[in-house]
């Protein structure tokens, strides 16, 4: 891969950078070693600004845009770690959080390569776990027997990776988001099993996963922080 | 939470493409497949084969040693010379009875470029048919 030239530079926590041809201010903070907390961003997708966790103070613009869905602009000037700033990241955290229970945030890390990056964000951010606690959307999917992906969405935080990554990577289009609100869930058609839909099982929807939601079903036999949910035998995978 | 396992940078075994992976092991065991973000042939992306088809590495059934099948039909444990010794007396008169075309070679998609072409010139320079294809044609 080449990088696009150097299109400028704007001001990022006070120092003058350089950014690249199309860049977002996401992308740009990361590349120079700024970690701008986010959960919905992969560097490989299009950008989703979902969480809005990268949210970033703009000089002369209303409110908080999503830094990966800001393209970094020539003399900007961008803050992304003010306190104020970080109250609005724990509020976002906290909501985040609430979608899936707090009691169930450490996973363990052999479900996926970016599966500690919510306990992660938590640990960095501190936020009230409690404070939304409530309704929950996603609901596991014990009964998809497949030997690969474990369907845990009792996890998701509907950041729709996995359906980007699905799409935009594998060009599968596997896995898509039904329902709205609460009710939202991640489905293949007619809600049925992975191995009825045009999953290949490429596993990069659990490799992109930064709750374990989606996880390594192999590897989950050698986890050692939880009872990992047993393989299906053959004769399950059949039935 | 400290890591559980050790990560180790290499290149899938599969097919040509070559993706870089992490091997994750425990134990001198491989534990888990997890593809690299920054691997130049696959940026994060791996197919079924190089997520999850690991178990073989550590399986019983697993061959160690090259055998062939002795005048019972039962098959022994021989050495390298041996074994290649019998394939080739076996492709040989096959031909011998049969016509060139009586072989067939099917090259490895595993193999880099300079393999296949050395596989394709055996078949064709060697046996002398043009029966030669590539398993990921199927």
């Amino acid at each position: 891969m080449t990088s696009p030239p150097a299109a400028g530079t704007f001001m990022l926590d006070g120092r003058q950078v350089e950014f690249r041809e199309g860049e977002s201010v996401l992308a740009a903070a990361r590349r120079h070693g700024i970690d701008v907390p986010s959960l919905c961003y992969d560097d490989r997708l299009e950008a989703f600004g979902g969480c809005r966790l990268c949210a970033v103070a703009v000089k002369g613009v209303n409110g908080f845009p999503a830094s990966c869905t800001t393209q970094a602009q020539p003399d900007m000037e961008v803050e992304t770690r003010t306190p104020e700033l970080d109250d609005l990241r724990r509020t976002l955290l906290a909501m985040v959080v609430s979608e899936n229970g707090s009691e169930r945030l450490a996973v363990d890390p052999l479900r996926g390569l970016a599966s500690q990056e919510l306990q992660e964000a938590v640990a960095d951010l501190n936020p009230d776990l409690d404070r939304f606690k409530g309704a929950t959307s996603g609901s596991s999917r014990p009964d998809d027997a497949n030997p690969f992906i474990l369907r845990d969405y009792d996890l998701c935080i509907s950041c729709y990776r996995c359906v980007r990554v699905c799409a935009e990577q594998e060009g599968d289009y596997a896995i898509t988001v039904a329902g709205r609100g609460f009710g939202t869930n991640i489905s293949v058609e007619f809600d049925g099993h992975l191995r009825d839909s045009s999953c290949t099982f490429c596993g990069q929807c659990v490799q992109t996963c930064p709750t374990g939601a989606l996880a390594d079903r192999k590897a989950m036999r050698f986890a050692q922080t939880e009872e990992p949910p047993p393989l299906p035998t053959r004769k399950e995978r059949r039935t | 939470m400290t890591a559980a396992f050790e990560k180790t940078r290499t290149i899938c075994g599969y097919c040509g493409v070559g993706c870089t992976v992490d091997v994750l092991t425990r134990d001198n065991r491989i534990i888990g497949i997890q593809p690299a973000l920054d691997g130049p042939a696959n940026e994060g992306a791996l197919c079924v084969k190089g997520q999850f088809a690991y178990d073989y590495v550590h399986h019983p059934d697993r061959l160690r040693h090259p055998m062939v099948r002795n005048a019972e039909g039962v098959l022994e444990r021989a050495t390298w010379k041996q074994a290649l010794r019998k394939a080739a007396a076996g492709f040989m008169q096959s031909a011998e009875r049969h016509g060139r075309h009586a072989v067939y070679g099917i090259a490895s998609g595993r193999t880099p470029t300079e393999a296949d072409y050395m596989m394709q010139r055996f078949m064709r320079a060697g046996f002398g048919t043009h029966f030669i294809d590539n398993c990921s044609r199927a």
